[in-house]
């Protein structure tokens, strides 16, 4: 890897480049998918190649090749300065960055059981007996289970010095149980929707979450949906489970903090951003509750690392602070294009062919005071929703809608009758200034998002965002259906 | 640019080392180069070549994959050994067919053009530059891209089969480019966007394409309110191919056998406009894709959708033998939850433009595209999104202002149900599809821009 980059600079380098960086990244992945007690999909990969990015004439260049040849990283970094070169003819402001230390530095993720240590028959049978467990509820038409690994091992080098080694590991696990009938298809996933729970850790997470013992209650409630109540429109008091509000978080907090869709360069396809720098410091984001802080150190955290692509280190801050909006998520250059002393350390791309773009680290909401049954007891009309089924946000991050697999009616302090398809409608500041009620440090969850999509061509890339229930009064639901 | 020799001498490597009962090998990607612009000028450009060799191999009723960036001798070997070894531990599965023999393809004389493949970024930078200085012209703001494929690279890097070759006898190949640019073209107040895809760089028309844009983002200036509610709508071609792709999964044999799709226990039963005529058809002139699926079969164009109701599916050859008719060639890779998809949609129209359409239309809603569109209610197919980037009101057969953006709350399968009019269809990038005129379209809320 180092030898690779080191060719790589040098021609970058001799080529004209004003700056440079590489990328040399390996990573290895398993996704195994079970259906029905049946190989719904079992893949190993092992991709491997490097990205030269490159500043010449004040614009980025950047070219990509899989494989480690030598000879491929001089051709790669000279293409990468035609390419800015030809893209400087266009750029009437050329690039700056902020400054950053040259670090000569590694990090690992900490983890007790390599994944890939296990074998894959053990794998299998622990999925098909989850599978099993579905199934023995026979509304259950479709029982699917997954497990995922990631190890990326990746080097770092630039032309002012940086040389960093990472390794990165990620778990994860889920399932999904599909119930059929009475004219009506309805899903229930544990621990969470989409492929389930995901953490940068080792084996040993899908023993914590008690996949299998679960099974028989997701079962059962998909076939109860099935059967149960629409939920009906109109406005009422709202609990977000955990990873609901994760992903309330992700859409709503999250994406509009990243300052280049603020500054405009996603606009044709990720959209833009309602938070301006006018408003920073000043915009009264939510209630003086929420605090949402940005945070690429969480233990276990898809949004965790040692340093970004830019070879900044990891680090960890507010985006909200008491309800008032003061920071945003950055890179070296948009950093410096608000005057920031420095990057955030945001910048990661999606394995070696991608440039970075500033992506999301962990965003997670502040535990509060409350117990959960507590404030379940505390409230006289409202409904809980638990696990997203859909989600939808405007371009600029502010009109959303969100469905949750499941919800159930709480009347004067009591969880009541279940409800199927609950969707809830808002607008961003408006949503979180509704916010009167966060549960404590042990209902909070760091819950892990693998699959976020952003950029031209488009990238995916995980992050982590922690959330304990929340409650938000007189929110617009069952909006899908109102009116039909 | 990868040739067909240089390509099945990949997969064949593969195949020598294999050691299995069978063996097919899926050699994917290619180059895949942006230009990138906004706030009027190019910020990012940037190319990638990427291939990926996927190795299926079989042992009996057991199947493994492996699939690997590394395409020399030890990474393609790695390849193979992991895959046997997946092979060895998977369970024996019904589903399992030995491989197919050789097949016949139909020819896609349009699928690939050389000058295309050769353009360079300079060509990039000056197409990004018509889309610049349109807007400019008008004071206007532009963000977009210019890009150029040659082999088969997805939005988001996917790798999609260029050869295939199997222990049994298959040889697949496909060359093929594609030349795509998207614009949004932004004012202080409201937006405007285009988008054009090609099989070559001459498919697209990037002046008009920019001048279109800008056009429409100074027609969007001034917005005005309009309340939620039921509409008439004028969708234009990229809006309903963003509804029209929520399709693509439900009429795959697997998943509407497992009563999962809308249209389980629906065929044949009257759920569409009579007049519509939906394909799925890889060699329509606006699309000319690939003539084979995942498992090297041929693909046939299938009609879905006629007099009314859904009429075929589409399947792999594993839900074709359980079903005992013949594939359709629109597998997926083997093993997959759901079998096959419908992956090019063309929805059959008429010969007028959107203004055209406009004209009939007495009161309602021009939707330039949609954004964010997610399935809420999965039994008649509900999705929710917002409008973007150019929604006016008609009135009396004409555009009269640009309103703000608004989210609906509507079911695909109604929408196909209330059309009363189609428009000349365009290639999209998810679909080949008209504009269309429908009535009764649920808009839920209203949006601050």
């Amino acid at each position: 890897m180092r030898d690779l980059a080191a060719r790589a600079l040098d021609a970058a380098r001799s080529a004209g480049a004003d700056y440079a960086d590489v990328r040399v990244v390996r990573t290895r992945t398993q996704s195994l998918t079970t259906k029905n007690e049946q190989v719904g999909s079992l893949d190993e990969r092992d991709d491997e190649g490097f990205g030269v990015r490159v500043l010449a004439g004040g614009a980025w260049g950047f070219a990509s090749r899989a494989g480690d040849a030598p000879e491929a990283a001089v051709a790669a970094a000279q293409e990468a300065v035609v390419l800015a070169r030809a893209a400087a003819r266009g750029c009437r402001s050329p690039v700056e960055m902020a400054p950053a230390k040259a670090l000569q530095a590694s990090y690992r993720t900490p983890f007790e059981i390599d994944p890939f240590s296990i074998s894959l028959d053990a794998k299998l049978d622990f999925l098909f007996a989850i599978d099993r467990a579905l199934r023995a509820e026979k509304a259950v038409r479709v029982a699917r289970s997954s497990m995922d690994f990631a190890k990326k091992q990746q080097f770092f080098a630039s032309t002012e010095g940086a040389r960093i080694d990472q390794e990165i590991l990620s778990s994860g696990a889920g399932y999904v149980a599909t119930a059929v009938g009475d004219g009506e298809i309805q899903v229930r996933s544990y621990p969470n929707s989409f492929r389930g729970q995901f953490e940068t850790r080792g084996y040993e997470m899908l023993a914590d979450w008690r996949l299998l013992e679960n099974a028989p209650r997701v079962a059962s409630e998909a076939a109860a949906l099935l059967v149960a109540d629409p939920c009906p429109p109109g406005a009422r008091d709202v609990i977000l489970g955990g990873s609901q509000l994760g992903l309330q978080i992700h859409e709503s907090c999250g994406h509009p903090a990243e300052l280049d869709r603020v500054l405009g360069s996603e606009a044709n396809y990720a959209g833009q951003s309602f938070l301006t720098p006018d408003l920073q410091g000043e915009l009264c984001y939510g209630s003086p509750l929420v605090t949402l802080r940005a945070d690429a150190t969480s233990p276990r955290g898809m949004g965790t690392f040692g340093y970004d692509d830019e070879g900044v280190a990891a680090q960890s801050w507010d985006l909200v602070r008491d309800g008032r909006f003061v920071d945003y998520l950055t890179s070296r250059e948009t950093a410096r294009r608000i005057g920031a002393s420095a990057s955030r350390g945001c910048m990661r791309a999606d394995g070696w062919r991608n440039f970075p773009l500033i992506r999301m680290v962990n965003v997670w909401l502040v535990p509060g005071t409350w117990g959960f049954e507590d404030l379940v007891a505390d409230t006289d009309d409202g409904i809980l929703m638990e696990t997203n089924r859909s989600w939808s946000i405007d371009s600029y991050r502010l009109n959303f809608q969100f469905g949750t697999e499941i919800g159930w009616e709480i009347r004067h302090g009591k969880r009541g009758r279940m409800l199927r398809n609950p969707t809830y409608q808002g607008t961003t500041t408006d949503f979180w200034n509704r916010c009167d009620a966060i549960c404590d440090a042990r209902h909070w969850v760091l819950w892990g998002i693998p699959s976020c999509g952003k950029g031209q061509p488009g990238q995916i890339m995980a992050t982590g965002h922690g959330a304990a229930p929340a409650r938000f009064r007189k929110i617009q639901v069952g909006v899908a259906r109102a009116g039909s | 640019m990868l040739d067909r020799d240089r390509a099945l001498e990949w997969c064949r490597a593969a195949l020598d080392a294999s050691k299995a009962d069978a063996c097919e090998v899926t050699l994917g990607g290619g180059n895949d180069a942006w230009t990138r612009f906004a706030a009027n000028e190019v910020h990012q450009s940037m190319a990638s070549e990427s291939y990926e060799i996927s190795v299926r191999s079989l042992l009996g009723r057991r199947t493994g994959r492996a699939s690997t960036t590394r395409l020399d001798a030890d990474g393609i070997r790695a390849a193979v050994e992991t895959s046997e070894r997946a092979a060895r531990l998977a369970p024996e599965s019904a589903d399992v067919l030995s491989l197919a023999g050789p097949q016949a393809y139909r020819p896609v004389p349009g699928a690939y053009d050389d000058a295309t493949a050769r353009l360079d970024a300079g060509a990039r930078a000056d197409a990004a530059a018509e889309f610049i200085d349109a807007a400019r012209a008008k004071n206007l703001v532009a963000a977009g891209f210019v890009r150029t494929v040659c082999g088969r690279v997805g939005d988001y890097g996917e790798r999609g089969a260029v050869a295939i070759v199997n222990s049994s006898g298959l040889e697949a190949f496909h060359a093929g480019t594609t030349f795509q640019v998207s614009a949004t073209v932004m004012g202080k107040d409201g937006s405007g966007w285009v988008e054009g895809t090609g099989r070559s760089a001459g498919q697209v028309d990037v002046p008009a394409l920019a001048g279109r844009a800008a056009d429409k983002a100074a027609a969007a200036q001034s917005l005005q309110a309009i309340a939620p509610g039921s509409y008439t709508v004028l969708l234009e071609p990229a809006a309903v191919a963003d509804l029209l792709a929520f399709l693509t999964p439900e009429f795959a044999a697997t998943v509407v056998d497992e009563g999962r799709s809308c249209l389980s226990e629906r065929f044949g039963t009257p759920l569409f406009a009579p007049s519509l005529r939906l394909w799925d058809d890889p060699y329509h002139a606006l699309h000319q894709s690939t003539p084979f699926d995942a498992e090297g079969w041929p693909t046939d164009a299938v009609l879905l959708v006629e007099a009314g109701a859904a009429r075929r599916m589409v399947y792999d050859r594993a839900s074709a033998a359980r079903h005992g008719v013949a594939p359709t060639g629109h597998g997926l890779r083997v093993p997959s939850p759901d079998g096959a998809a419908a992956s090019h949609l063309v929805l059959e129209g008429g010969d007028g433009t959107a203004a055209d359409l406009a004209a009939g239309v007495e009161r309602g809603l021009l939707v330039t595209r949609l954004w964010y569109s997610r399935v809420v209610e999965a039994r008649d197919l509900v999705v929710t999104g917002m409008t973007r980037d150019g929604t006016y009101w008609i009135e009396e057969g004409r555009v009269r202002h640009a309103v703000l953006n608004l989210r609906f709350n509507q079911s695909v399968l109604e929408v196909l149900r209330n059309v009363r009019a189609l428009g000349r269809p365009e290639a999209t990038n998810l679909a080949v599809a008209p504009p269309l005129v429908a009535d009764g379209f649920r808009f839920t809320s209203a949006t601050r821009f």
